[in-house]
This record gives structure tokens, C-alpha cells and sequence, in this order.
């Protein structure tokens, strides 16, 4: 483009190259922008070549060469100044994305300790156990091999925590896409499904047939949803309802963002803990290590949305996550 | 390790509940075991002595708040706080009921049954200045009501006749009196009549 413009202002409309000059700005600030500092520089040196060659041509001959300079001064100016600012911005969204990450890796560091931390105890506690029960003699050598395999168990455990948090982060970068608010509904289904599995429970997923694509890391958000329906299931299975019920519906929450809305029909969250639900480590959970919210919520706000509990005698939270506009 | 002390496990975590209770039911001490507050407080009974060992993150009440609900009872069982995500919060809370220790998991045995012998130590002083206590009330409890008001005066540093003015009984009367109540609670002189009198002033407030 550059070349057929440079090309053009020499030859192709005639007369006063210095004139049309100015065209010449267009197609750079427009490389600057979208490729920053590195396409501006190419590009300048573009437009520097053709100059050159354009005065050695007749056409330009009838410039005055000082005038072109200054030209070509200017020109270069803006392309690396915009170059430099576009280089910038880029550089400080990647630092947030990174500080977004890095605080969830912060969160995680500290869950892993924690969620480790339990089948240590439990595995020194059993060493020391087998320890004191060697030492008892041969009479007490078949409990000894009883309590090795409470040991092997817990460290099974504490491996299977670590691998649970690795695929967590197996999604590594938030990796925006246009996912259909359908795909995600059925997504949901599937692990609504999932974590079901043979329990007496109904799972209703709405539909949103109108609803424009969301912007999201599907596989992030999809987390969300599996902790938020674990949660829901885990609820229900406590609470002693005669029949269990989740439901699954979007719908839209404003002209940027839907809405996801988990319900189950178990007792909802107390409302003294409704805030303290999202701090990390706090869980309501026998087994639960408190992360499961937290996360997701951070999660959540990375991508422009929000995760609440909603005011309810029932399980109900609220998932709002940026979508295009219709 | 005492043998009429117990030690009450209180962890949500089934294995670690598990393993503490086998660890230290292998090292002599007497182990009973709950996965929350709620089983605790549901089975817990006057008599119990020995030490709690909870975990600060349980369903339902915290560890530190099953502490303070036992202290607002009036029982004073000792405690030791252990947590698997140890917090300066968490910490101050604990001690500031009058925790005995506060232990971060992964502990070794030796830190824990450190912590639990402190606590026994505790408790076992608890437990004898109760029995003192309580047979000290049941001494008096044997004196008659005339016998008490003596014991009363005596304890005040009254002499027999200042006691026989005030009670409208002759000095003699009031010898036989502090004879029988020396008898009764098993103290050989006045000065350990005193001293019972003044122990034992307030026998509620303890």
C-alpha cells in the first residue's frame, strides 16, 4: 500500500509531489496502530526509499529538496510516536492480564499449602504411628501394614489435590473467544450431568436462543459453572429435600453482559456469610477448601463480569459475564 | 500420660482426625474423636477432664468459637487450636480465649503432645483444686447453722468471749462449738480453721 501511494504521489497524479504528500500519512498511522513501534519503523523506511527514489526521478526534481525533508520528518515523527504509545498500551494490558494472573496463582499457592497441608498431617501423624507400632514387635506388624496403606492413601490424596490445581491452570492465558450463550448452556448441561451422575436430582437448563455470543475463555468459565453446580448439587444432597433441583437459565443482564443464574432448591446461603463466601479459604464445606468461590469470582471479574449470591430461602447465584451487543 | 484424662479430637477431616486419634492412642493417651463442633457440644458431659484439641476451620462453628461457647458454660476444658492455614487473626483469637497452644499442620508429634501435656498439666491442677473444692464443700455443708456463724466470726480473728457477745452465747458454748467444727473439718488448729473459713468464703464464685 505504502509503495503504490509513494508510487502515486510521485507519477501517478503528476504535477506537485509535495502536495499529496499528506496521503502518505494515512497508510502509516494506520500500520502504526496495528502493528505498534516495529511496523512503523518498516514502514517509515519505506516511505524513506521511495522519497529517495521519487527526487531521483524527474517528477520530484521539480521539489525543493529541504521541503520534502521536513515532509519526511513529520511523517516519521507521528509513525514512531504512535508506534511508541500503541507499543505502550499493549505492554500495559498484557501487565494486567499478568498481575490478574498472578493474583490467582497468589490464591492457588496458598490453597495448594493449605489443601496439601491436611494429608501431610494426616501421613506424619500415621509415620509416626507405624513408627511406635515397629517398635511393639512382630504382634503388631498387621496393623502396622494397615495404617502403610492409610499412609499411601493420603498421599494419593495429597497428589490428587496437586493435580487438580494443575488443571486448573491448564488453560494457562485468558484466551478471549466468542462462545454462543447456547454452547455454554449446553456445556453446563454436560456437567450439570456430570456431577449428577446417579443421584435422584433434576437438572433444568434454560435455553437463549436470542442471545448474542459471549466474550469469554470458555474454559474458565466453565470452571465457574462446574463449582457453582458442584455447589448447588452438594447443597441439595445436604439439605434432605424430597426431590433435588437444579436449574440452569441465562438471560440478559444489560446491553454488554448476561446473566447466568444457578439455582437449587437446598436452604441458600446464610446471610451473614454471603460475603465471606468468596474469601478464600473460608468454606462451608467439610471437604471444601474454601477456593472453589474465590476463584471463581476472580475469574469472573478477569473477564469483565461479576459472581454474586443472590438474596434467596434458596441456592442462587448469579453469573454476569461480558457478550456482544445485538 | 494420665489415664482418667482424654483427649477430645475435633477435625472435619476424617483422615487426620484418624490419624491423630491412632498416634496418640498408640502413645498411652485416651482418645475420642468428633468431626465438628456440634457432635462435640451434643455429647459433651460435666464430668469430662482431659484437653480438646480442634481445628480453627470446621462446618458450621469454628474451632475458636466451640472455645469460647465451652468458656461461656463455665467449662474449662484446655485448648489447643490447630489449623492447616495458620493466620495472626486466627492465632490472637485463639489465645485470647485462652488457648494453650496454637499449632500449625503440618506439626510433628512431638510439638503436639508437647502442647497436650501442657494442657493436661492445666488441667489436672483444675481438676484437684476441684475435688479440694468440692470435699471442702461438703465439709461444711456438715456444720450446723449456729456452727457456721462461729466459723464466721473465728475466720474475722474474733476471740471466743467477742464471739459469744455477738452471738448472745456464752465463751464456753463457743469452744465447744470450735471444737466440734474442728473436728467436722478435719483442721487441727485455729490458724487452719482460719484458713479454711477464707478459702472457702466464697464457695460460688469459684
Amino acid at each position: 500500500v505504502l509503495a503504490a501511494t509513494v508510487w502515486l504521489i510521485f507519477k501517478g497524479l503528476g504535477a506537485d509531489p509535495s502536495r499529496q504528500f499528506y496521503l502518505l500519512f494515512l497508510p502509516l498511522i494506520w500500520i502504526a496502530v496495528r502493528a505498534g513501534m516495529n511496523g512503523a519503523i518498516l514502514a517509515t523506511a519505506i516511505v524513506q526509499l521511495g522519497v529517495v527514489l521519487g527526487i531521483h526521478s524527474d517528477a520530484g526534481a521539480s521539489v525543493p529538496a529541504v521541503e520534502l525533508q521536513a515532509l519526511l520528518v513529520a511523517l516519521t515523527l507521528t509513525g514512531l510516536y504512535l508506534g511508541v504509545m500503541v507499543d505502550q498500551r499493549q505492554r500495559a494490558e498484557q501487565g494486567l492480564r499478568r498481575t490478574l494472573r498472578l493474583a490467582a496463582a497468589g490464591e492457588m499457592a496458598g490453597a495448594i499449602a493449605h489443601e496439601v497441608n491436611q494429608p501431610l498431617t494426616a501421613v506424619a501423624n500415621y509415620g509416626r504411628s507405624v513408627q511406635m507400632l515397629l517398635e511393639r514387635g512382630a504382634d503388631a506388624t498387621p496393623q502396622a501394614r494397615e495404617v502403610v496403606a492409610r499412609i499411601l492413601a493420603e498421599s494419593e490424596r495429597a497428589s490428587e489435590v496437586v493435580r487438580r490445581l494443575r488443571d486448573f491452570f491448564r488453560a494457562g492465558t485468558t484466551r478471549l473467544e466468542a462462545v454462543p450463550a447456547s454452547d455454554l448452556l449446553a456445556a453446563a448441561k454436560r456437567i450439570a450431568e456430570g456431577v449428577v451422575g446417579i443421584q435422584a436430582m433434576d437438572v433444568e437448563v434454560g435455553t437463549a436462543p436470542e442471545a448474542p455470543p459471549l466474550y469469554i475463555d470458555r474454559l474458565q468459565v466453565e470452571v465457574i459453572l462446574r463449582n457453582l453446580i458442584a455447589n448447588a448439587a452438594e447443597s441439595v444432597a445436604g439439605a434432605g429435600v424430597a426431590r433435588g433441583r437444579i436449574g440452569i437459565s441465562a438471560a440478559r443482564h444489560d446491553d454488554r453482559h448476561l446473566r447466568f443464574v444457578v439455582t437449587d432448591n437446598g436452604p441458600g446461603v446464610p446471610q451473614r456469610q454471603r460475603e465471606s463466601l468468596f474469601e478464600p479459604f473460608v468454606s462451608g464445606k467439610p471437604t471444601g477448601m474454601g477456593l472453589g468461590l474465590a476463584v471463581s469470582r476472580a475469574i469472573a471479574e478477569a473477564h469483565g463480569g461479576s459472581l454474586e449470591a443472590a438474596l434467596a430461602a434458596h441456592g442462587e447465584f448469579h453469573l454476569v459475564l461480558p457478550c456482544g451487543r445485538t | 500420660v494420665r489415664p482418667d484424662l482424654t483427649v477430645f479430637v475435633v477435625d472435619d477431616d476424617a483422615a487426620v482426625r484418624d490419624s491423630i486419634a491412632l498416634m496418640l492412642g498408640l502413645a498411652g493417651y485416651r482418645t475420642a474423636s468428633f468431626a465438628d463442633a456440634e457432635a462435640f457440644l451434643a455429647a459433651l458431659r460435666d464430668d469430662w477432664s482431659g484437653c480438646v484439641v480442634a481445628d480453627v476451620r470446621l462446618p458450621g462453628r469454628s474451632g475458636v468459637e466451640l472455645q469460647e461457647v465451652l468458656r461461656a458454660r463455665g467449662v474449662a476444658l484446655p485448648f489447643v487450636i490447630i489449623t492447616a492455614h495458620g493466620d495472626v487473626a486466627t492465632a490472637r483469637a485463639a489465645f485470647r480465649s485462652h488457648a494453650v497452644d496454637f499449632l500449625e499442620k503440618p506439626f510433628s508429634d512431638a510439638q503436639l503432645r508437647a502442647a497436650i501435656d501442657a494442657a493436661f498439666a492445666l488441667e489436672e491442677r483444675r481438676v484437684l483444686s476441684d475435688q479440694t473444692r468440692r470435699r471442702d464443700a461438703d465439709k461444711l455443708a456438715r456444720l450446723t447453722a449456729r456452727e457456721r456463724e462461729v466459723l464466721e466470726k473465728a475466720a474475722q480473728g474474733l476471740h471466743a468471749k467477742e464471739i459469744g457477745a455477738a452471738l448472745g452465747i456464752s465463751p464456753r458454748t463457743v469452744e465447744v462449738h470450735k471444737t466440734r467444727i474442728m473436728e467436722k473439718l478435719g483442721v487441727r488448729n485455729v490458724a487452719e480453721l482460719v484458713r479454711f473459713a477464707l478459702v472457702n468464703d466464697k464457695p460460688d464464685a469459684a
